[in-house]
């Protein structure tokens, strides 16, 4: 017999809101969390805008667990994501076995410590005016000691946290897919509990990327939106006149359970994991396949693991990230995997009120998809304004809606071409 | 496991040659890769040695020009191991099913070349010397290349992977040091286990020894400072790490599907553990954590602790790490009349980081392969002097074997791999 897994416990620290209910309010009431970027002065770069987490302190849990102080903002995300996860589920830690206890997240890299590198490399230049010498610059790194920083800011670190903060004894990694990572980390998740190896799995993702480097990155990639002077209605996913997606940050948080143990304990379950989709494009680093070959199969992969029929689904949230390729491919998938359906189907990017979280995004829109089920509200994609031929699908325009929802599923696409799709049904 | 599942092909770029039979051949003979820094090495810290590859030609394997443009050193490691383990898997391109192939790497964010980065640096220098942001992201960052992004991010090993072998099942990244790599390979052999894939190709790759993981290392205290060329591990001169650089992919089948093509396995996974260090730290702590791994791995392959014929120790240099091995070894086995004996192994490459566990079980597969321990290569005397080393002339039979892989404040894992010689199989 398949072991079941469910879904007893969230937590979400997003651009919406420091929590979950306060970012389900956000994305229900059809709200945009992205504004001018103020971690530094953007004012320089072609993308100036982006969904920072806002009014966030770390500093009382650094408190309560001074081995959390040099954490940056991956570990600080997670830990507070994964504490009100942890909250939510009712799960005690100290009456729990650490051994049955799993973690298998998706934390991404913090910022690249810009002002101290500056530093080495400038102080580099004195030596050679004319030119670099990278000697120099090793050697003043070395000696400035960046060794805590660089440590912290690798994602191993904030499995480090996460492993010894929530006392981990049974498997423990940590996905990077790119924008598919917390998709695949729940999926693979729940396939260690299924495997009976743990009976509880935090999972989730938690990703900072607006730093001057990260901003960099996509600036050169061309992928994020320009429209600087409107940074409320910059991510416009499926509208026509979308442009790129919109760098954000935070972290979401889920435990998964054996089905069995959390019906003992008499646990709340948001629903069930029901099934698992995973492909490649093998096609590019950054492009998706055209013809959708891989996000088709990765949809219909995850349907036929859950046992169930296409048009069951009822609700889909999309990976919609904005971008003029994935939003078109992403259609053509749907359309592709559901056939007929597909235009039954209430598809929405709730990325367009998000943004996109990066390796947090695909953790924080399945629990979307959970509380949809719980409230019978699907939420929408807001700045829909025009029809784009290549898109025509329901996208749940501007208001959510009132809709009974019993199955749900969530894509995630990577850069990499990772394709994940997750099926989670009520119980 | 409910499917069979061996390793077919070893991809290995290591300090001590290219390809896996250079490595075999350099466990057989105990000639360790590790050498002494020279001038044009550049190591971020100036280290006395290290696991270095200075012969290291990845436009032989990798024809296309841009792509390699697009990889960073240890991306072009991991793809060039790639290479190498489908040969040495004896997979023809018409033997990949592509919907039931897939990848699951370890690596980490790699370090940004500072050739690269210096003129976007030297184009935002501020009026007062400072860093000036606003200069950077309006003519600073154009002097980076377009793609700059994609050389470094973790997840473009398993990418270039998939599109070089038309991989289109899963593909996944482990982002969690060393043990991501351990932890790839025992998730490609999850997913073969549940029927998503036939194969898997895994592994991981790192070059840490010209950017920031040096810093990381040594902001750790974890360095061996010694100055000459020994790399003592499991001994009583464990001293810290002789680092090293190396690319390692292994191909995973399950049985059938290797059986279905004439495949010749080197060797069957039976199973494994893998763990949280949850312990308080103390040397007791993890050795308790550590022991339970071992005792798990060979209780979920359904063998007894006596069938495990030879242990491969995690042992990188550190010391408290070392002994805690030590004490976790004696505790599980120690008891016993017929002790497994125990390679000794991590000297002969320096400590590759995510290139590590593979490499270790790169030398067990082929030790089960042929018949034969892997030699130890120690320097000092052994942690547990009541245990014999495996050597040169270990003649006894190699049939189950244990991997161990341990950091510290991270997981622990142990995987148990087992002969194909049907015969031998009491």
């Amino acid at each position: 017999m398949r072991k079941r897994v469910v879904i007893t416990g969230m937590g979400a620290v997003t651009p919406l809101g420091n929590d979950l209910p306060t970012t389900w309010a956000g994305v229900t009431a059809g709200k945009s969390g992205v504004r001018r970027i103020t971690h530094f002065d953007p004012s320089g770069f072609p993308s100036q805008i982006a969904g920072e987490v806002k009014g966030f302190d770390f500093s009382p849990t650094a408190k309560r667990d001074p081995k959390l102080a040099p954490a940056m903002f991956n570990t600080q995300f997670a830990i507070t994501a994964c504490e009100e996860a942890v909250r939510d589920s009712g799960l005690s830690l100290d009456n729990t076995d650490p051994l049955r206890r799993a973690c298998y997240f998706a934390a991404g890299d913090s910022a690249v410590p810009v002002n101290s590198l500056a530093r080495a490399f400038f102080d580099a230049f004195q030596k050679t005016p004319d030119g670099f010498d990278v000697k120099d610059y090793l050697k003043i790194r070395a000696a400035a000691g960046h060794g805590v920083a660089e440590e912290e800011k690798e994602p191993a670190a904030t499995l480090r946290h996460l492993v010894r903060h929530f006392r981990i004894g049974g498997p423990a990694s940590n996905s990077l897919t790119a924008c598919a990572a917390s998709a695949q980390a729940i999926g693979e998740a729940s396939e260690i509990i299924r495997r009976g190896e743990a009976d509880v799995c935090l999972s989730g993702g938690a990703h900072s990327m607006i730093h001057p480097f990260g901003v960099a990155g996509f600036c050169l990639l061309t992928t994020l939106s320009m429209n600087n002077d409107a940074p409320e209605t910059a991510s416009r996913p499926f509208d026509e006149t979308r442009s790129g997606f919109v760098l954000s940050e935070g972290a979401a948080a889920v435990v998964l359970e054996e089905y069995e143990h959390a019906k003992k304990r008499g646990a709340r379950i948001y629903g069930e994991l029901l099934g698992y989709g995973s492909t490649a494009d093998a096609y590019r680093l950054t492009d998706s396949h055209p013809e959708a070959v891989g996000a088709s199969a990765a949809i219909l992969q995850a349907v036929r693991e859950a046992g169930i029929r296409l048009d069951q689904v009822d609700y889909l949230n999309a990976h919609g990230t904005s971008t003029k390729v994935n939003d078109a491919v992403e259609t053509l998938a749907i359309k592709k995997a559901f056939g007929d359906h597909a235009y039954k189907l209430a598809v929405s990017s709730t990325k367009s009120m998000t943004g996109h979280l990066i390796a947090a995004a695909g953790a924080v829109e399945l629990e979307f998809c959970l509380l949809a089920m719980r409230d019978g509200v699907v939420p929408p994609t807001i700045n829909y304004r025009h029809k784009d031929p290549d898109c025509d699908l329901d996208y749940v325009p501007n208001e959510a809606r009132r809709k009974e929802v019993r199955i749900a599923a969530s894509n995630s696409f990577g850069f990499g071409g990772q394709n994940i799709v997750l099926i989670v049904g009520k119980v | 496991m409910k499917r069979r599942i061996v390793i077919t092909g070893i991809g290995a770029v290591t300090p001590c040659g290219t390809g896996a039979d250079a490595l075999w051949q350099a466990a057989l003979e105990g000639r360790s890769g590790i050498r002494l820094s020279e001038e044009s090495d550049l190591p971020t810290i100036p280290i006395p040695a290290a696991g270095y590859i200075r012969d290291f030609e990845p436009a032989k394997f990798i024809a296309n020009r841009k792509s390699l443009k697009v990889m960073c050193r240890d991306i072009q490691m991991a793809v060039v191991a790639s290479y190498l383990a489908r040969q040495d898997a004896g997979l023809a391109a018409d033997a990949i099913t592509p919907t039931r192939s897939g990848v699951c790497i370890g690596a980490g964010v790699f370090e940004h070349d500072p050739e690269e980065l210096s003129d976007s640096f030297r184009e935002s220098i501020g009026a007062d010397a400072q860093f000036d942001v606003v200069k950077f992201g309006s003519s600073g960052m154009g002097r980076l290349f377009p793609l700059w992004l994609l050389k470094y991010l973790p997840n473009m090993p398993a990418c270039h992977i998939t599109i070089a072998h038309n991989l289109q099942g899963p593909s996944n990244t482990i982002t969690a040091d060393s043990s991501g790599s351990m932890s790839s390979i025992e998730e490609a052999a999850r997913v073969i286990d549940r029927g998503t894939a036939d194969l898997m190709f895994c592994g991981g790759s790192e070059c840490r020894l010209y950017g920031a993981g040096l810093l990381r290392y040594s902001a750790r205290g974890e360095l061996n400072r010694s100055s000459d060329a020994s790399y003592p591990v499991f001994s009583d001169r464990s001293a810290g790490i002789v680092p090293g650089e190396g690319g390692t992919v292994l191909v995973l089948e399950s049985l059938d599907h290797a059986a279905a093509r004439g495949a010749k396995p080197l060797a069957e996974i039976k199973g494994f553990f893998a763990g949280g260090d949850y312990s308080d730290g103390s040397e007791a702590g993890l050795a308790e954590r550590m022991a339970h791994a071992m005792r798990e791995a060979v209780r979920v392959s359904e063998l007894r602790l006596e069938d495990i014929d030879v242990v491969h120790v995690s042992a990188r240099g550190l010391p408290a790490e070392d002994r805690a091995e030590a004490r976790a070894v004696r505790a599980v086995f120690g008891g016993l009349s017929a002790k497994p004996r125990l390679a000794v192994t991590k000297s002969l490459t320096g400590f590759l980081g995510y290139s590590a566990a593979p490499v270790e079980i790169a030398l067990a597969a082929r030790s089960l392969a042929a018949g034969r321990a892997v030699p130890s290569a120690i320097t000092g005397a052994a942690l547990l002097g009541d245990f014999k080393l495996t050597s040169a002339a270990d003649a006894a039979p190699v049939r189950n074997v244990l991997v161990n892989h341990f950091e510290a404040g991270l997981t622990y894992h142990s995987i148990v791999l087992s002969s194909m010689r049907g015969a031998d199989h009491a």
